[in-house]
């Protein structure tokens, strides 16, 4: 008998395993809510939680303050959670369909080609309009299309994994550049092409909420409805197939899906990476490889995670030295993201759970 | 063998994977409640003709009928709820309990999406118990004895509630008791429940023992069929594993015990290897 392990499951009943994991939720929650209370706290303009409380619900609030939390933060805030926990859920679905821990729709290059497609159609195209609340599947387009593109570089009969991070890497460098090229060429100047390209919940308002929930609400939860499939896929392919799955198609839906998810998010906030990296690998460490209970944990680590980064962003404020839309804006949330996320990839790495 | 005691037929069945031809004009039946090995040297094409017989490949020619219907008319998960499967290593050891993995079982009757109900439940705890894995239900399945993840993994096969178990090298990567222990509950499945049981197996002792029928092949063909005494002989020893041995019988138990003491070198040819001279 080795040492009993204390994760996910290694307790003694079914109950305690299903009641830790509801723990874990309800843990999870509170957090988020109170990284959302202190992100509405957090701006150019300081406020108390108190005032904050009393601008939500309308109560003896100055109007500047009432126009600060609801205008800007709110949405700013929901945003924030909504794209990470959309985000965290990819990067878990992709890991598993890519059979590689350190897949990630950054990594992977489905962010950069849903980035590409958003600009070309937003500067390229003169003349069409903005799609509006249609823009993630506008961008769903370019993540389908780079993933497919990574996909078969990296497959040599059967998913090799570092092949695939590198070819990843690489497309993802390509399509970066043509996305800057673009930019650069319709005369948006850096402080245009700098969003996208890092990830920023700067300026994000209600419009940009409301081209984000709708998908949300469609994705998400297929997203854990997808968990069977997922776990079954996780015990290898002979091993899914003897099960009576299809593997390839269910494979190539469950990739559809994480780039939905994905083209979501980077619809309105950019290419934040990392994320998709280090949220499902805590919850993989809270609650281990059951996708049932892997996916919503991870929902919830990428939505705390990216509402503390922005938190931290908005602490280091930045004068560009050009022309921004904003008064000193804050550092973009994706800058911070890398600088957690590339050292957590490093540690992966040399880890050897590149599997 | 009438026509309804024969459970999984094969009917000239050719099989190819990329160019090369890997199984050649095959006929097996195999009837209802026995247990059958497949034996023959590496790249004979046991592992084909397994995964043919469960739908994970598509013969070229020639069609596998499964209680008298054709497999290749049936979807994947018709015919996952009628035959279990398990290959030879399965690779991947996620992160999961022994009672995750094994409700993975239940996948070919829920579905992508249904959740598991009660049925599902009793015959995940029925898969624990029959493999006595129920005491380490809660175990991570990387902290597992090979011995007892083999036996997890039969667990996940019976979840699936099968009439018919196909096993790739059941025994291959564990040491000797827990060899003897996955073989003993292979057969107690099919004495006392009924399960039909297809195997490949390496080791020929083995195969005699615990099968009552053996198939041989040999280059993609079937050469030898037929109940132990028949198959065990030193011709087919000779001309399909290339080596010399010594058959005789347990004492134990009256299995034929056979003892190979040379390797020769041709087509039974009786040369004998290790005794070659200097490359010319």
């Amino acid at each position: 008998m080795s040492a009993p392990d204390w994760r996910a499951g290694a307790a003694d009943g079914r109950a305690w395993g299903a009641r830790r994991f509801f723990v874990l939720l309800a843990v999870g929650l509170a957090l988020i809510g109170a990284l959302f209370i202190v992100h509405l706290c957090t701006g150019t303009v300081r406020l108390g939680p108190d005032e904050v409380l009393a601008s939500l619900l309308g109560r003896h609030a100055e109007e500047l303050h009432r126009t600060v939390v609801w205008e800007l933060r709110l949405p700013r805030s929901l945003i924030a959670i909504v794209a990470g926990a959309l985000l965290g859920t990819a990067g878990a679905v992709l890991q598993i369909v890519m059979r590689n821990n350190l897949a990630e729709p950054g990594i992977t290059g489905v962010t950069a080609g849903g980035i590409l497609v958003a600009v070309l159609w937003t500067v390229g195209f003169a003349g069409l309009p903005h799609p509006g609340r249609f823009m993630p599947l506008i961008v769903l387009i370019g993540c389908l299309g780079a993933g497919a593109v990574v996909f078969t570089l990296s497959w040599r009969g059967g998913l090799h994994p570092l092949r695939m991070v590198l070819s990843g890497v690489l497309v993802s460098a390509i399509l970066t550049s043509v996305t800057s090229f673009i930019m650069l060429r319709a005369q948006s100047g850096v402080g245009g092409v700098l969003p996208w390209i890092i990830g920023t919940l700067n300026g994000r308002v209600w419009v940009h909420w409301e081209q984000l929930w709708p998908w949300t609400l469609a994705a998400l939860p297929l997203a854990l409805l997808a968990a069977r499939p997922l776990n079954v896929l996780q015990l290898g392919d002979s091993v899914a197939a003897a099960r009576g799955m299809r593997v390839n198609v269910t494979r190539a839906a469950l990739f559809c899906l994480a780039a939905l998810l994905t083209a979501a998010a980077v619809s309105v906030v950019g290419a934040v990476g990392f994320l998709g990296l280090v949220a499902p690998h805590i919850a993989r460490w809270l609650t281990g490889e059951d996708a049932r209970r892997l996916l919503p944990v991870a929902a919830l680590a990428g939505a705390a995670l990216l509402v503390g980064a922005d938190i931290v962003s908005q602490g280091i404020t930045i004068r560009p030295p050009f022309p921004a839309p904003q008064h000193r804006p804050g550092l973009p949330v994706g800058a911070v993201m890398a600088f957690i996320g590339a050292p957590f990839f490093l540690y992966i790495l040399s880890r050897g759970a590149a599997r | 063998m009438t026509r309804d005691t024969v459970v999984l037929d094969a009917q000239a069945v050719s099989v190819r994977l990329g160019k090369s031809p890997v199984l050649n004009d095959v006929t097996l039946s195999i009837p209802r409640g026995t247990v059958t090995a497949i034996i023959g040297p590496n790249g004979s094409g046991k592992s084909t003709l397994l995964r043919t017989l469960a739908r994970l490949l598509r013969p070229e020619t020639g069609s596998v009928l499964l209680d008298g219907a054709a497999i290749a008319s049936m979807s994947p998960g018709q015919v996952a709820r009628q035959i279990a499967t398990l290959p030879q290593s399965p690779g991947a050891v996620p992160g999961m309990t022994v009672q995750e993995l094994v409700e993975q079982g239940r996948y070919p009757h829920t579905g992508p999406l249904r959740m598991l109900a009660d049925r599902d439940h009793a015959a995940v705890e029925r898969a624990l118990e029959l493999t006595s894995s129920g005491r380490f239900r809660h175990r991570l399945l990387d902290s597992l004895s090979g011995g007892e993840r083999q036996r997890v993994w039969i667990a996940l096969a019976l979840a699936q509630e099968p009439r018919i178990l196909l096993l790739d090298e059941p025994t291959t990567f564990l040491d000797v008791n827990h060899q003897i222990q996955a073989l003993t509950l292979i057969q107690t499945l099919n004495r006392e429940h009924g399960l039909t049981v297809v195997m490949a197996l390496h080791d020929l002792n083995q195969a005699s023992r615990y099968a009552g029928r053996l198939v041989v092949l040999n280059g993609g063909r079937i050469v030898e069929e037929g109940p132990p005494a028949a198959v065990i002989r030193e011709d087919v020893l000779a001309s399909v594993f290339n080596v010399q041995a010594h058959i005789s019988v347990s004492p134990i138990d009256g299995a034929l015990l056979c003892y190979p003491y040379a390797a020769l070198t041709g087509e039974g040819d009786g040369a004998v290897a290790g005794i070659k001279g200097p490359a010319s």
